[in-house]
């Protein structure tokens, strides 16, 4: 039987290794395999008094395998001392090889988590504190005076909390950034701190302890049915946020006691689902400080442009040219008024008064054509001077040069029968003309004689009639006689003579007739004096048609004299509302005005220019102390000490800080005393009831 | 007193005492109140038999201790989200050795299980503590400890106090019964 229970107990115990080994999950080979992706991360939990001071940490260390085959990882080894871990989801955890903490041959399997926690020693806590950047501080107050909460457990009053955070990681770094003047890269030596987002985790204030509570203006407080659960996000990261921030809670409490207070610490950069305004803002200030520096110039310009009035080629001297050209134009004395009132009062009656003397005209040039022509109506009209002239040339051509023609031909000394032959043969009876050498005491006898001598004749009645007279009488009267008949004959034959003068005046007549003409010869008088009755018409019919369709000059006038009132209406004056002269004296004050703006945009352009260019240059070197930020958040990925091997491994690490609550959790020693006294009673009274059980039942 | 009535007083009895229990059981330094109702049924299904006590609570701190130790170490030795699975090995092991080789075990071995998996049980309610609330999980191991052997003796004392005396009067009455009705 013994050697049965003995086997027994073997087997048992064999049982136990195995169902040991079946539930306990053990490390894998070392063999190592290139093609696993390695992550590690860090979780240091911190442990602080109720001040927020680090008393201890853990560090919980998690390597996420994904791939196939095992790897050996490394990783620096970066807090001094001894470190122990144990592996927490499995055997699987790394020990420490000189100055690396090493997992060796652990196995991905597709995909696989190896956790681990150590806890660091005090020397190690005093380590870490130093390493972790952030300076944690509560401070508790009951009814307004600072304690412990240690001290509060059990008290009521009103309650506050605060928690100040700080981030102490500032260090000194040079950043480069883009001179939004130069365009050139700046280097600037910054301070840099490193990225922090912290977050208050899972606070849980008990609604039968505290009440009314309330937090600060960033805090999100949610009532739970037994508690509040207030909720904070606090980035750290100047120059983004201040370096330290301050949080609050507070409440009536009723027999106070704290829970444990969690804070999550990433010193990571914090990306959000917001717009990055810095990012989306800073080409929009470069562009928009180009703008402002163009505007600025362009300000500049358009004030150059506006310029004054008194300065040429420029806005404002041209609109106040305009505006005193304009009132020239409306002057009464000279201007529009002054050529309106003229066309009033002389224009129109003067186009009125040649209309008149048109007419008159027109009268005067019919009665003129008639004067020169129009059919006689005898014998009290004779007709018009056409007629006359004609009755006249008639009367020269047939009857007076005739006539005269006839005289000159009797005067005619070469007319052998006219009466200057008659006379001359008289005289020629008379004269001595025929003797070669009259005798000085010449008688008519002897003359006859003589004559006879010559050929002549004389009969007896000749000399009779001339009985001692005719010598007298030839000298005295035939000779002026044959004289006058030949001046006479010369007077009207002549080709300046009467006849020839008659002849020329019967042409000119006749010249004048053919110029005066009648209506439908060309160039003639009559025709001239029609084409000018024709032309006053017209001119008169040019001058006024009465018709508004088709104006004449008259009613041109008078448009015109319209159009020039409601011009100068519309030209107005200055301080006339809707003209013309309003209109350009407000352009005028406007651009007076404009200018005035003008100058004064430039100069808040200037200002602009002179703020946004700085701003333009901080903003770029808070970006680029932004991405320095960042990069020192991806810097600060280890408290352990980040993994070398293999090469490509990320490296995280997060914090927790924890304060220990004050409520029960590990009672008082009251308490526990209480729970020992009683155990030992009930033991003491179990055993009595067992041994007077015993005996009653002996 | 009739089997019936004596049943029924018990009920009512342990339905008070539970009530004042479970409300109480905070401000008695206990923890796992619920212990303390199984370590009664324990007692009660094995028999109410009263001169078994000593034994039962000798299995029952014995039973505790063990845990407590076999928590311990396995926190040592073991991964810590392995240890409630190494306690389960354990306790089997102790189980199939108690079985062959411990004098006593018939009395012992109920209260002596009862006893190591409630401390166990009440340690695995803050296995989440040990990441989120790290600075309770561990300081929890004492309290837990006393409250449990509180609450296991509390357990068996009110079985003592109230289910042997009635039980044993309604098997009793009920043993009188069956001999009289025997007898005629």
């Amino acid at each position: 039987m013994k050697r049965w229970k003995r086997n027994a107990v073997v087997v048992v115990l064999l049982s136990a290794l195995i169902s040991l080994a079946v539930f306990v999950p053990l490390g894998s080979a070392s063999s190592s395999s290139p093609g696993v992706n390695v992550k590690d991360q860090e979780l240091v939990l911190c442990e602080t008094n109720s001040a927020g001071t680090i008393e201890g940490v853990q560090v919980i260390e998690t390597l996420s395998l994904s791939g196939e085959g095992s790897v050996d990882v490394r990783k620096d080894k970066d807090i001094s001392g001894g470190l122990s871990f144990q592996g927490m989801s499995g055997f699987a955890k790394p020990s420490v090889d000189g100055d690396y903490i090493v997992w060796k041959g652990v196995s991905a399997g597709g995909n696989s988590n190896h956790v681990a926690t150590t806890k660091f020693s005090k020397e190690q806590v005093e380590q870490a504190r130093l390493k972790i950047p952030l300076k944690v501080e509560y401070r508790y107050y009951l009814d307004g005076k600072e304690m412990k909460p240690e001290e509060m457990k059990g008290k009521s009053g009103h309650f506050k909390m605060e928690l100040r955070l700080q981030n102490t990681s500032k260090e000194k770094r040079v950043v480069k950034y883009k001179d939004p003047d130069t365009g050139q890269e700046k280097s600037e030596e910054v301070d840099v701190y490193l990225p922090l987002v912290i977050q208050p985790y899972d606070w849980k204030f008990d609604s039968q302890t505290f009440f009314n509570f309330k937090t600060d203006p960033t805090g999100i407080l949610f009532v739970q049915p037994n508690c509040y659960q207030p909720g904070w996000s606090i980035p750290l990261f100047p120059p983004a946020t201040e370096d330290n921030f301050k949080i609050w809670v507070e409440a009536d409490v009723r027999n106070f006691s704290m829970p444990t207070l969690t804070l999550v610490v990433a010193f990571v950069f914090p990306e959000t689902n917001q717009k990055n305004a810095a990012e989306e803002m800073g080409p929009a200030l470069e562009q928009l400080y180009g703008g402002i520096k163009q505007l600025d110039a362009g300000l500049l310009e358009a004030v150059a442009g506006v310029g004054s009035a008194t300065t040429p080629d420029t806005l404002l001297y041209g609109i106040t040219q305009i505006y005193e050209g304009l009132q020239q134009v409306v002057d009464p004395q000279e201007g529009l008024p002054y050529a309106k009132s003229m066309i009033d009062s002389k224009f129109i009656p003067g186009v009125l008064a040649a209309i008149d003397g048109i007419d008159q005209m027109i009268g005067g040039m019919i009665q003129i054509s008639a004067g020169l022509s129009h059919t006689p109506n005898p014998p009290a009209d004779p007709g018009g001077i056409k007629e006359g002239l004609i009755g006249m040339k008639n009367g020269l051509d047939t009857q007076i040069i005739p006539g005269l023609q006839s005289i000159a031909n009797n005067l005619d000394p070469g007319n052998p029968g006219g009466i200057y032959a008659a006379v001359n043969a008289v005289n020629i009876e008379f004269t001595v003309d025929n003797f070669p050498t009259p005798p000085p005491n010449c008688t008519m006898n002897a003359y006859v004689n003589h004559n006879a001598a010559y050929g002549g004749t004389m009969n007896a009645q000749d000399i009779g009639l001339l009985n001692g007279k005719m010598s007298g009488l030839s000298a005295a009267a035939l000779v002026p006689a044959l004289n006058g008949i030949a001046a006479i004959y010369g007077g009207l034959a002549a080709p300046t003579g009467i006849i020839a003068g008659l002849q020329q005046i019967s042409a000119g007549m006749g010249t004048m007739i053919a110029g005066i003409g009648d209506v439908n010869t060309a160039n003639t008088l009559l025709w001239g004096c029609n084409q000018v009755l024709n032309g006053l018409i017209t001119m008169k019919g040019l001058l006024r048609t009465n018709s508004e369709s088709n104006p004449g000059f008259y009613e041109g006038l008078q448009l015109l004299s319209e159009g020039l009132g409601e011009a100068i209406a519309g030209f107005g004056s200055a301080s006339t509302a809707n003209t013309l002269l309003w209109g350009t004296a407000q352009i005028r004050d406007g651009l007076t005005q404009l200018g005035a703006g003008l100058t004064q945009a430039t100069g808040g352009t200037a200002q602009m220019v002179g703020a946004l260019g700085p701003a333009v240059g901080e903003l770029n070197l808070t970006l680029a102390e932004l991405e320095a930020i960042k990069q020192r958040g991806e810097e600060f990925n280890s408290i352990l000490g980040p993994v070398t091997d293999p090469k490509g491994t990320t490296n995280e690490v997060r914090f927790a800080f924890q304060t220990k609550p004050t409520y029960p959790y590990q009672e008082s020693t009251t308490a526990s005393l209480v729970a020992i006294i009683l155990s030992i009673i009930a033991i003491i009274a179990l055993v009595l009831l067992g041994l007077f059980a015993f005996r009653k039942l002996a | 007193m009739s089997k019936t009535v004596s049943k029924i007083i018990l009920a009512v009895a342990l339905a008070v005492v539970a009530f004042f229990w479970i409300w109480l059981f905070r401000y008695l330094g206990a923890a796992a109140y619920w212990v303390a109702l199984v370590s009664f049924a324990i007692y009660i299904a094995s028999g109410a038999e009263g001169f078994k006590l000593p034994w039962m609570t000798l299995g029952a701190v014995v039973g505790l201790l063990l845990g407590f130790i076999t928590y311990a170490i396995s926190m040592q030795i073991f991964p810590m989200f392995a240890t409630i699975s190494s306690a389960i090995a354990g306790a089997i092991f102790i189980l199939i050795g108690a079985l062959i080789s411990v004098p006593k075990i018939y009395e012992m071995l109920p209260m002596f299980l009862v006893g190591w998996a409630s401390f166990l049980g009440a340690m695995a309610r803050f296995d989440y503590l040990i990441l989120e609330n790290a600075v309770e999980a561990m300081p929890r191991v004492l309290h837990t400890l006393l409250g449990v052997l509180f609450s296991l003796l509390f357990g068996l004392l009110l079985g003592a106090l109230l289910g042997t005396p009635l039980l044993k009067l309604g098997r009793e009455k009920a043993e009188s019964g069956e001999t009289q009705q025997g007898v005629i």
